[in-house]
């Protein structure tokens, strides 16, 4: 059954390797959901915005992993 | 084809074959490279079979998600590739940093064959078999990878063709590269490919995944390529940026 966890763990590696970062990314689109329904946003931003803070979230995870592993 | 079809459908294939081409050079590698002996029998049967689970696995997803609401499909399908993308994007810029190993993939497949060799030694059974289990457990990851790739990109941009020729374009590239190359893709070419795939993917997860939530795009589809070109600039800045925090010059 070995192969088979490998197999499996091998596919959830697929889209996630990092658990924090993936729940950071959830945790911001449900934001986006929730304040698309709640604040009015202009509609020009709301992309921009939502994009803007995966292209941070994916920035602040990437200097993190490079500090936590500096020799 | 019309013009129109066209200029629709080809982001979804172009994200398709780049994403798809690292997995199928690297499955090539994996078959090219078995050790002689084990060579003919086991390796084809483990093509054969991962082949055989390639079409069963993306026809069944398929089949699903076709069953499910549009806007549904979208804001799941959308968040996967998102997540894909994003982790894609994450290794490449991590590899190029010289924070990660840049040949993990050729490590797993060293890490496979000096369990077969230690088996060999042990006076295992069946070698063979352990070839068989080796090659499949290798190559599933990335045909299921394709698999979703294929599915998500096709059922989130509600075509599933233009995925599959992209994918379908990237394996009749990958096969006569892999035989002529015969050896793991270079750390760079692969390191590129990752930041490129993982960036298009990213955009259009980010994309797929916010019409999901509700949110509106300026330009509607048009937005993808600027998400796209944003994501690849990001990357492309981070790199020096993590090598610097991993030298521990900042």
């Amino acid at each position: 059954m070995a192969w088979l966890t490998t197999i499996i763990d091998g596919v959830i590696g697929l889209f996630v390797t990092d658990a924090n970062f993936a729940a950071a990314i959830f945790a911001w689109l449900t934001g986006g959901w929730l304040c698309l329904r709640m604040f009015h946003v202009p509609p020009t931003a709301e992309g921009i915005l939502l994009a803007a803070g995966f292209a941070l979230l994916l920035a602040e995870n990437v200097e993190r992993t490079a500090r936590e592993r500096r020799p | 084809m019309s013009r129109l079809a066209i200029e629709a459908a080809w982001p979804t294939m172009a994200a398709a074959f780049l994403a798809s081409l690292v997995e199928w050079l690297e499955s090539v590698s994996i078959l090219v490279l078995a050790p002689a002996k084990h060579r003919r029998r086991q390796v084809l049967l483990g093509s054969c079979l991962s082949l055989i689970l390639f079409f069963a696995l993306t026809g069944a997803l398929t089949a699903t998600v076709w069953c499910i609401s549009p806007d549904l499909v979208q804001l799941v399908l959308g968040t996967l590739l998102l997540l894909f993308g994003l982790r894609l994007l994450r290794e490449a810029v991590l590899r190029a940093a010289g924070v990660s190993d840049a040949n993990e993939g050729e490590a797993g497949w060293a890490r496979a064959m000096s369990r077969l060799r230690w088996h060999a030694r042990n006076g295992a059974a069946s070698t063979d078999r352990i070839a068989l289990a080796s090659v499949i457990t290798l190559l599933m990851p990335k045909v299921a990878a394709v698999s979703f790739l294929i599915t998500e990109i096709g059922a989130a941009g509600g075509a599933v063709l233009p995925p599959a020729a992209g994918a379908s374009g990237a394996l009749f590239i990958a096969i006569p590269v892999g035989l002529a190359v015969q050896r793991w893709p270079a750390p760079r070419l692969r390191r590129g490919l990752e930041l490129l795939s993982g960036a298009w993917l990213a955009g259009l997860g980010t994309f797929w995944s916010g019409k999901g939530i509700g949110a509106s795009w300026l330009g509607d589809e048009a937005a993808v390529m600027p998400l796209v070109a944003g994501f690849i600039g990001m990357g492309l800045i981070l790199i020096p940026l993590a090598r610097s925090r991993v030298s521990g010059m900042i």
